[in-house]
């Protein structure tokens, strides 16, 4: 992972894991091949139970472990598991050495389940990272879209969120979560296309943009090149690779 | 390096400001490096008879032979397909290839069996674009966006022994391709194996002579071709 990332001036990855990861029993929703397609709701996969977020959790950490300079780590948890996912935050983020949270498709963002999850990640001023997208066709049912993560924002004004996959949300979803200035968006997943980032950075502004990749799922220099070949500054790009990071994790 | 799989022109339904350009293209290529692009006008894609958009694309590519080859749009369900395939069959120089894009023309069975026997004996590599844009992330005023694999597999079977290049296919399409038995004279363009190890995985799967490199430009950046290519960091757009 580290040596795939040198190979595009990657310094710092952070990780997560969504619960599936580290069972033989549990593949991937679909025998294997992401992105997932047609699965129903609260599958097994995309519902993890507590052992199963616990052990994903520690295997992103003993990777962390290894080289904790360029690797670090959110916290995944199941809301449907409420105390499970509470006592994971407070014993991984609380204590460290994750940075924030995960939440991914058992519920969605407006669920009254994120709710406990939200107000402890206020308490302890981390960012939830909460998978989001606009599907044409529409979303799984537990799958978020931008209009529930700008729920969520509006909700809890002090929660710092980050909406991923930006392609996935469009130019109306960038437009959903705009007035949130409590929402940053990040760059990953889906093939790089080209013009969206130019107009979330005219419509968030650039200080509320992250890089990210949604490796191993897709390419991270490819990723990257959606940076580097965008009518940015480089300034722009400098706040969008490493400085809103930083920002937005106190680091 | 060659894209092999470029656009010209606008994009109904996304803003791509002047990356449909010529000078945008030109100096893409001259900063990532790239030799060659083959281009295609993208509202051909719309047009029932991409004629106008074809004679646009040898207006903008004129003067710069050496470094953008045309690669016209036929639709070969519209009456006058015969006349434009002979026509361009018969150019000097030749184009590289035509394009043709089935999802969005809607083509016929019946036509598709006509069209495929005189396509097959035309002399020209036909692009066979499967699709332009992630179907999650599609417009809902785009239509019919991807050509399914059923109807790749006929298009392919009616085009024998013609060369033919699927321009778009994910790596999941790439290997049931391949577990279909495709002829050797079948080609693969990358713009669409965006895995870490996609491209690794198609050269293994079907040979690396038969996967070219192609980017989607300007839906997609030609900048993400290279580096997976190339295997290594690119100098950025400079604005």
């Amino acid at each position: 992972m580290i040596a795939r990332a040198d190979a595009f001036g990657i310094t710092r990855q952070c990780l997560f894991a969504l619960g599936n990861e580290v069972d033989p029993q549990c593949p991937a929703p679909d025998g294997g091949h992401w992105p997932p397609t047609g699965a129903p709701h609260h599958t097994d996969a995309w519902n993890p139970p507590p052992g199963r977020v616990t052990a994903s959790n520690e295997f992103v950490l003993s990777l962390v472990q290894q080289a904790p300079d360029r690797l670090c780590a959110l916290c995944f948890v199941n809301p449907i598991h409420t105390e499970h996912a509470l006592a994971e935050i407070r014993m991984r983020v609380q204590q460290g050495p994750m940075l924030g949270i995960k939440l991914w498709i058992s519920c969605k963002a407006n669920d009254p389940l994120v709710e406990p999850i939200a107000e402890l990640a206020v308490e302890l001023d981390v960012p939830i990272l909460q998978h989001c997208w606009n599907k044409f066709g529409g979303n799984l049912p537990g799958e978020s879209c931008t209009a529930d993560v700008a729920e969520l924002a509006g909700k809890y004004p002090k929660l710092k969120i980050i909406a991923p996959h930006l392609s996935g949300q469009h130019e109306e979803g960038v437009l959903d979560l705009a007035p949130h200035p409590n929402v940053w968006i990040d760059t990953s997943g889906m093939l790089p296309d080209a013009g969206i980032l130019e107009f979330a950075v005219e419509a968030v502004g650039v200080n509320r943009i992250l890089f990210g990749s949604d490796f191993p799922l897709r390419h991270q220099g490819s990723a990257l090149a959606r940076i580097q070949g965008s009518a940015l500054s480089a300034g722009e790009r400098r706040a969008i690779l490493q400085d809103n990071f930083r920002r937005i994790f106190n680091q | 390096m060659i894209d092999h799989n470029a656009w010209l022109g606008t994009w109904p339904f996304r803003p791509l400001v002047d990356r449909g350009t010529v000078p945008f293209l030109l100096k893409t290529m001259d900063r990532l490096q790239i030799e060659k692009a083959w281009v295609s006008a993208m509202d051909g894609v719309f047009h029932r008879v991409p004629r106008s958009s074809n004679r646009w694309l040898a207006d903008q590519a004129a003067g710069h032979a050496d470094r953008l080859e045309t690669v016209p749009i036929l639709h070969p369900g519209m009456a006058g397909f015969s006349d434009s395939l002979r026509r361009i069959a018969g150019e000097t120089p030749r184009p590289a290839a035509i394009r043709l894009v089935p999802a969005m023309q809607e083509i016929p069975p019946t036509r598709m069996e006509s069209a495929g026997e005189e396509l097959s004996v035309c002399g020209l590599s036909i692009v066979l674009t499967v699709r332009l844009v992630d179907p999650r992330a599609r417009h809902p005023r785009l239509p019919l966006p991807e050509l399914s694999a059923a109807d790749t597999l006929r298009w392919v079977e009616k085009l024998r022994p013609t060369r033919v290049i699927l321009a778009g296919c994910t790596i999941a399409e790439l290997c049931s391709f391949q577990a279909a038995g495709l002829p050797e004279s079948v080609a693969f363009e990358s713009s669409f194996l965006d895995g870490p190890d996609s491209l690794d995985v198609a050269r293994q799967c079907m040979g690396a002579g038969r996967i070219l490199s192609g980017s989607n430009a300007p839906l997609n950046f030609q900048e993400s071709m290279v580096v997976k290519w190339r295997k290594g960091a690119i100098p950025p757009l400079e604005v």
